[in-house]
């Protein structure tokens, strides 16, 4: 892995953006879940959709990509390969994560409205389409055009 | 690892603060939050025991302004210091693109430091990087207090080439703090162009 991928390791145009928005629209139709996030294990958002907007998917992405890196650590710790379902019942609201490929989680915000039965079998669906989409990503960004970041931009940030 | 969103026109960058137990880590965080206004950033998220120390991570999100017409997140984390949680905190370090290594300046704790800084070094190459290639920054911390190592013998300890930057702080009164944020999102900025 060389620098550059190292650090940049995902880049999405507006095009691969709308296809994730697509696939997580069609899911969420079948499905009938409030919100279906696309992370990466480190915690950061690369797409959503839904209607649960009064949640704040920054943190709960951080949250939950920890809470993920953990369940898989006790896995391996008892000898499994993983865990392959990782679901947080509460009274109303509900949260399943699956894991699509390597780097990149698709989490599930769900009420009673559907069940973790319809919810499992689509993401399912969905996560094949959408590791297909990582995948591309991952081949076209050995060419990403260079950009300067100027620090001078951000600066004001910093004065207290 | 950075995601550079076209369609949001948004970078996103993970920033982890690591160092050994009570170095100051979380209070980093907390003095950021207090210091920045708070339509630039997100809430404080801790994950702590009882008597406050740190059991998972702390995680702060903040918005930097815009650079070439994107906007530029960082999301800063903390990890766990105590060596109990070393699992943990290989997990914290997954997709990391910027580091900030709190020296405890305490001649008592010296010994801790480097032994720690030795300790990352190896669990970041666990987790599939090389420490030499990752934007990295010192806080040398806790300068308020008696019996401190000084600067020049703790660059002899820890940065013997001088090839890191570093900065006295004061994180408890919000000392160097910024200055210390500053300089990693400078290096991180840097790598992000430099390609």
């Amino acid at each position: 892995m060389d620098e550059r991928e190292q650090i940049l390791s995902l880049v999405i145009s507006l095009e691969d953006q709308e296809e994730i928005e697509r696939y997580l629209g069609q899911f969420l139709a079948e499905s009938k879940a409030k919100a279906a996030l696309l992370i990466d294990k480190s915690g950061t958002v690369i797409g959503g959709r839904g209607t649960a907007s009064q949640f704040d998917f920054v943190t709960i992405s951080a949250l939950a990509a920890g809470a993920f890196s953990a369940t898989q650590e006790l896995a391996k710790l008892l000898g499994e390969e993983e865990f392959s379902l990782i679901f947080h019942q509460g009274k109303r609201n509900h949260l399943h994560i699956s894991h699509i490929e390597r780097q990149v989680l698709l989490l599930v915000i769900f009420d009673d409205s559907t069940t973790l039965g319809m919810v499992r079998l689509f993401a399912q669906k969905a996560c094949e389409n959408l590791a297909k989409i990582i995948k591309k990503i991952r081949e076209k960004q050995k060419d990403i055009p260079k950009a300067e970041f100027n620090f001078s931009d951000i600066e004001d940030f910093f004065k207290k | 690892m950075a995601v550079l969103n076209y369609a949001a026109r948004e970078i996103t960058c993970k920033i982890v603060y690591c160092g050994p137990g009570l170095s100051g880590k979380t209070v980093n965080l907390q003095q950021i939050y207090k210091m920045v206004s708070p339509d630039r950033r997100g809430e404080l998220v801790s994950l702590a025991t009882e008597t406050e120390r740190t059991l998972f991570f702390d995680f702060l999100p903040l918005d930097l302004g815009t650079v070439q017409g994107f906007k530029l997140r960082f999301q800063l984390y903390t990890t766990p210091g105590q060596a109990l949680y070393e699992a943990s905190r290989k997990l914290i370090l997954r997709g990391v693109d910027g580091l900030v290594f709190v020296v405890d300046s305490q001649r008592s704790r010296l010994d801790e430091d480097v032994r720690i800084f030795e300790a990352l070094k190896k669990e970041l190459a666990a987790v599939g990087y090389d420490f030499n290639s990752l934007p990295f920054v010192f806080q040398y911390n806790k300068r308020d207090l008696p019996d401190i190592v000084s600067v020049e013998e703790l660059n002899e300890k820890l940065n013997p080439d001088g090839k890191y930057k570093y900065f006295e702080a004061v994180a408890i009164e919000g000392k160097g703090v910024m200055e210390t944020l500053k300089a990693i999102s400078q290096e991180v900025l840097l790598k992000l162009t430099r390609g």
